[in-house]
């Protein structure tokens, strides 16, 4: 009876325990396929190496090594385990020379314990479709125009399933900037080995650009692109020199083109060019004007005329020699038929610098030169009025006479001249005609007056030439154009010492005379 | 108004075959577009493997010699890519209760590959109606010799389909089965995806 109300009891516990058992198998059973499902495998083409990595889905659980292996998926095969894989602590394993069939499907296992205990199983199925290339390592080095791209590629060239990496793959630069995003995509002639330059032209300076290479797989759609590598293009240094020498071989060029221009027009006639520079161009000029010269210093030799009264002595064609003093100057006729006479006077002082009084006129010739040099005579008569040192016609002889002041036969004068005398005595006869009056410094104003104030003249019965203004030469000068015909010398006899009072004053100016 | 739109309905459909053929001359870029997008369903779908099925691989053959010849010819491989599609459709078609991924990623699959086959349908008539043009200036050893060629390669590819399907039969449609078929049809894409490239006449690397 107790067995018969234990057997339920029995029944129901039998059967927990298969449901158990059952449970924990399966469950046991299953713990290879639950943890294939907690690894993710990435196959990735890294430094030219294929390298498969796994990274557990939970990440409490660190195994301490793992164990690697692999199958392909149409072969019936075992596992096939990887030397370098195997008792790893590192989680991926390079398949560069395992996997070289491209199109199967190879199906890894890695096993991940801690001791003895088997914490994970990965297994996945992956075919070349599922590898993703990493970016090459690349440098970028910019210039005023152009970047050069620089690509490390190993010495010897990498295989992937057996095959050149350019069959999986085309290396894409990227460039970018503000405005354009360009892509370069070069031909590279047989495998990836060495170093590989590219050269992106035709770039804007002072502008930035940013490079970015990578692979473009040819059957997958995963592209991994690196950071962009930016520059900014800058123009050199040098440039800024070379600059300012295209500036100045620029303007050297616009002169020679405008000198060449000018020199053809003024053969053509177009343009006459002056070879003497107006006076305002004239540098001399502007110096002078700022600092005028002083005027050269002038032999002003002060002369005082004084008036004699004289005869005009008419020849009368007789040759005889007539009486004639040493002081009374011969009454000569010269080819223009003007009557001569001397006038003696004594020189008061001279005067180096110009600042002289009125001068009288210019000594003329005693008769002893005239005979030597008649034409020299003439000279003396149109010649200005203060004689600036000897001139080329003047001789000595006039000079030294010129030194000699004219002496007024008067009483007063001799009086005067007796002051001072020395008994020299200078004879000469002055041609009104020739007679200039010169502005002086200091007597400005009197010469002015004495040129101006003229009496008029006298008519002299005796008087035989009434007019010294005769045209003479090319030496002829109008002294005074505005004196009437009578403003003459008429002169008188220079042996008669006597002066008449009529002409006494020597200020005063008649017949003629300049009277001082 | 009418005449308006009639003038543009005719002018549209006198260009409508020139710009279907035009369509054609993109074939290259069509295939492999689609190509690519089922190669990346399936692998999605083909990770994490599970160890027990690792008992259920099996070699099913694919015919890699069909289109090994030194030139082919491209008409050929559209016929090889029709077939595929055809084939690798009827597989995805039956039996999908036990599908070993995501039922989105089984209809996105199909999607894809009924389009491809309308689309390389098109492009072949197209060709035959070419060839008729043509036919008369190849010899008649020629044209035998393109048959057998084509019908040589259309066999292999069905044998090969066939031992897929029987597969998923013996294996009474199972999960690992489908987790074999998935990988070992994405294994036939990526191999005859190099072949699309000689559809625009570029080289193809084997």
């Amino acid at each position: 009876m107790l067995l018969s109300h234990q057997a339920p009891a029995l029944g129901l516990l039998s059967l927990c325990l298969m449901v158990y058992v059952s449970l924990a198998l399966n469950t046991s059973h299953n713990t290879p396929e639950s943890a294939a499902e907690k690894c993710n495998f990435k196959m990735t083409f890294r430094k030219y190496r294929l390298i498969l990595s796994w990274e557990l889905k939970n990440r409490s659980v660190v195994p301490t090594y793992y164990t690697f292996g692999y199958t392909i998926m149409s072969k019936r095969e075992g596992m096939k385990t990887v030397e370098n894989c195997t008792n790893i602590t590192r989680s991926f394993c390079d398949l560069t020379d395992v996997w070289q069939d491209m199109p199967e499907t190879y199906i890894p296992m890695v096993k991940g314990f801690r001791g003895e205990t088997l914490l994970v199983l990965c297994l996945a199925a992956i075919t070349n479709l599922d590898l993703s290339f990493q970016p090459p390592d690349f440098r970028i080095v910019g210039y005023a125009d152009h970047i050069n791209v620089s690509v490390q590629f190993p010495p010897v060239a990498p295989k992937i399933y057996g095959e050149e990496l350019h069959r999986h793959a085309s290396l894409i630069i990227e460039e970018h900037s503000e405005d354009i995003d360009k892509r370069h995509e070069p031909k590279i002639s047989g495998s990836f080995s060495g170093n590989f330059s590219y050269v992106i032209n035709n770039l804007i300076p002072n502008t930035n650009y940013c490079v970015s290479v990578y692979f473009e797989p040819r059957n997958s759609r995963i592209v991994i692109k690196p950071p962009l590598k930016c520059v900014l293009l800058q123009l050199p240094q040098e440039s800024g020199s070379s600059k300012s020498i295209k500036i100045i071989v620029f303007i050297v060029i616009f002169i020679s083109v405008a000198i060449s221009i000018i020199l053809i027009l003024k053969q053509i006639g177009y343009v006459c060019l002056h070879t003497e520079f107006p006076k305002a161009l004239i540098f001399r000029n502007f110096v002078v004007q700022i600092f005028p010269e002083r005027p050269l210093s002038e032999e002003v030799n002060m002369l005082e005329v004084i008036s004699v009264h004289r005869k005009k002595k008419v020849w009368d064609y007789n040759y005889d020699d007539e009486s004639d003093t040493e002081d009374e100057a011969p009454l000569r006729t010269n080819a223009r038929g003007y009557t001569m006479h001397g006038l003696t006077g004594r020189l008061l002082s001279q005067f180096r610098p110009s600042s002289a009084s009125s001068q009288a006129s210019h000594p003329e010739d005693p008769a002893d030169e005239e005979s030597e040099e008649p034409d020299k005579e003439t000279e003396p008569l149109f010649q200005p009025l203060a004689a600036q040192g000897p001139s080329p016609g003047q001789r000595e002889g006039p000079r030294e006479r010129a030194e000699g002041l004219p002496h007024n036969r008067s009483p007063k004068d001799d009086d005067s001249n007796s002051t001072g005398g020395s008994g020299d005595k200078i004879t000469f006869n002055v041609d009104l005609n020739s007679v200039f009056l010169r502005a002086l410094h200091d007597d400005a104003e009197d010469s002015e007056e004495a040129a101006l104030v003229l009496p008029p003249q006298e008519e002299d019965p005796q008087e035989t030439e009434s007019s010294l203004l005769v045209p003479h030469g090319k030496k002829l000068q109008v002294l005074f154009p505005s004196l009437p015909p009578g403003c003459l010398w008429t002169g008188g006899d220079l042996s008669d010492k006597s002066d008449t009072t009529s002409s006494g004053a020597d200020d005063d100016v008649r017949d003629g005379y300049i009277m001082r | 108004m009418i005449p308006k739109y009639s003038r543009l309905v005719c002018f549209v459909g006198l260009f409508i075959r020139h710009i279907q053929s035009q369509d054609c001359t993109l074939l290259n870029v069509h295939v492999s577009t689609v190509t690519k997008e089922n190669v990346r369903l399936l692998s999605s779908m083909s990770n994490p493997f599970p160890l027990r099925c690792l008992r259920d691989i099996k070699a099913f053959g694919l015919p890699q010699n069909i289109v090994s010849y030194s030139q082919p010819v491209e008409r050929d491989i559209k016929e090889v890519f029709y077939d595929i599609t055809i084939q690798a459709l009827h597989i995805f078609s039956r039996h999908t209760s036990n599908f070993a991924g995501k039922e989105e990623y089984l209809t996105q699959i199909k999607s894809e590959l009924a389009e491809q086959r309308e689309y390389l349908k098109q492009c072949l008539k197209e060709d035959k109606k070419e060839d008729k043009d043509t036919q008369e200036m190849k010899t008649h050893e020629v044209q035998h010799l393109e048959v057998q060629v084509i019908q040589k390669s259309k066999l292999a590819l069905r044998g090969y389909f066939k031992r897929i399907e029987n597969y998923l039969k013996d294996k009474k449609y199972s999960y690992c089965a489908w987790k074999i078929v998935q990988a070992e049809i994405k294994r036939c894409f990526v191999y005859f995806l190099e072949f699309t490239k000689l559809l625009g006449g570029n080289k193809v690397y084997f």
